[in-house]
């Protein structure tokens, strides 16, 4: 952990300690909901995505996001992050995932590294409380330091918008959340080569159900594709991958947890090589996600 | 799950343990006579829903009927019904709503007690400046949020569940309960 890295983490952990909490939630891990926070409303999240297991060798990731919420009005907020990657793999020479004999994610490395800094903001157009469907809009913008997937340093852009759907039934107890989503990247790696772009259209839906005073039990899952623009290369459709898993939720007046789990159901095969019917080479075999959020 | 660092679910862990927060406002004497000061006994008069009886009710209101047992208590001075008090809950967002209504023999409103609160925000709807847009409700009404009843920023499924909820009363009255 660079110091960098550990000023950050030491700087949210006290952040966490040392003020009472309060709540927003997000019901699922990954799907949002359309509700907005109040004007003045503030609040801090914490978030750890690990990413565990490529087609070879040990791969496992941690994504890492701290982010500050604040409420600009009764429907509009704004976001900042700041987000860090830890890596743990040994892939070898032959890599943990690509064609056997042109492997990516070579090598070892097991580091945590700040990585950049989001943006974001939300617009909540029609409440799910009084409109019945919740309808919101979501833009975010990311800067980048370190890829995701293998660690290596470089420059990236990220733009990212959402239309959210939310959709409460029996009094609100059962919620369903819908996203549509696309995201637009440039990575350009440390050291020289040329920039690849990539746009990645997504849709995630899911449900949440409270059983008892505070706890909520869901599911949730998304299919997305990405299509790529290589380094002196054209325009190619990549990728396709679909992930589900359950989730568990708790919510109280101070704080919230979730938790969710999710696997790779299907997804196109990243070699000709390997037919396990999972993208292995941008995604993993399943991530595990926990979501911490108080409010000020 | 592989390699995944410990240290970082400190920070996580800490969040764990909270202080707790006094969120029970009212007894429910206290909330009888915050509504019916007037009164000089409330007797206990529960009431037990058939299944005809809650199906109407939510036929009538547009929302569920929980509960096969409502508790209910008549208002009384110097022996003559002055007015129905009645303790009710409703989902808030993490946890059950509970308030109390008085509801005139006519079918109207009288006051509306929150008597145990538990959500982040939405705390103005104990407030007096609230609950009194819902004084004097009947059927007649429109029961719409930012309507008739305002809404409270961050708190919307409070306002609209306890708004609602005193909807369904009202119908429970007419269904379940007698004119004197």
């Amino acid at each position: 952990m660079n110091s960098l890295t550990r000023l950050a983490t030491t700087t949210f952990a006290s952040l966490m300690l040392a003020t009472p909490v309060l709540a927003d939630e997000n019901l699922l891990g990954y799907t949002i909901g359309a509700e907005t926070l109040p004007k003045g409303g503030a609040e801090a999240y914490l978030w750890i995505t690990h990413h565990g297991d490529k087609r070879r060798g040990s791969y496992a990731a941690q994504y890492l996001r701290a982010e500050y919420e604040y409420g600009l009005s009764d429907r509009t907020s704004v976001s900042a992050y700041l987000n860090a990657y830890r890596h743990a793999y040994d892939c070898g020479e032959e890599g943990c995932a690509g064609p056997l004999d042109e492997g990516e994610i070579t090598g070892s490395l097991h580091k945590t590294q700040l990585s950049g800094f989001s943006l974001e903001t939300k617009h909540m157009l029609l409440s799910p409380y009084k409109d019945d469907l919740g309808l919101a809009l979501y833009g975010e913008v990311t800067y980048d330091t370190i890829d995701s997937i293998t660690g290596e340093k470089g420059t990236g852009f990220e733009l990212e918008g959402k239309v959210i759907f939310q959709k409460p039934y029996m009094d609100g107890q059962l919620q369903w959340l819908s996203n549509i989503e696309i995201e637009a990247e440039s990575w350009k790696p440390e050291g020289g080569g040329n920039t690849e772009y990539s746009i990645a259209p997504r849709f995630r839906t899911g449900v949440a159900y409270r059983f008892a005073p505070n706890w909520f039990v869901g599911a949730e899952g998304w299919i997305d594709a990405e299509i790529l623009n290589p380094a002196n290369g054209s325009w190619e459709f990549d990728h396709w991958d679909l992930f589900a898993g359950p989730s568990l939720h708790y919510g109280g007046k101070d704080w919230w947890a979730t938790l969710t789990w999710a696997t790779q159901l299907a997804g196109s095969d990243e070699s000709n090589d390997n037919s396990t019917g999972r993208h292995l080479a941008d995604h993993e075999k399943y991530e595990v996600r926990l979501k911490i959020g108080y409010n000020f | 799950m592989r390699d995944f660092a410990p240290l970082l679910i400190i920070p996580a862990a800490a969040l764990v343990v909270g202080p707790a927060h006094a969120t029970e406002y009212l007894s429910i004497e206290q909330a009888q006579k915050a509504i019916f000061p007037e009164a000089d006994s409330f007797i206990a008069a529960p009431v037990l829903l058939s299944k005809e009886q809650r199906e109407a009710i939510e036929d009538r209101a547009g929302v569920k009927q929980r509960w096969e047992k409502q508790d209910v208590w008549r208002a009384e001075k110097n022996g003559e019904l002055i007015g129905w008090f009645i303790v009710d809950n409703v989902v808030g967002k993490h946890e059950f709503i509970t308030y109390a209504v008085g509801l005139l023999p006519e079918g109207k409103v009288k006051g509306v007690e929150v008597m145990v609160f538990k959500e982040t925000y939405g705390d103005e709807i104990r407030e007096a400046s609230w609950r009194k847009t819902l004084e004097g409700k009947t059927l007649a009404d429109p029961f719409k949020l930012d309507k008739d009843v305002p809404n409270i920023s961050g708190a919307t499924l409070s306002c609209r569940n306890v708004m609602n909820g005193v909807k369904r009363l009202l119908v429970l009255q007419q269904v379940a309960l007698p004119t004197r």
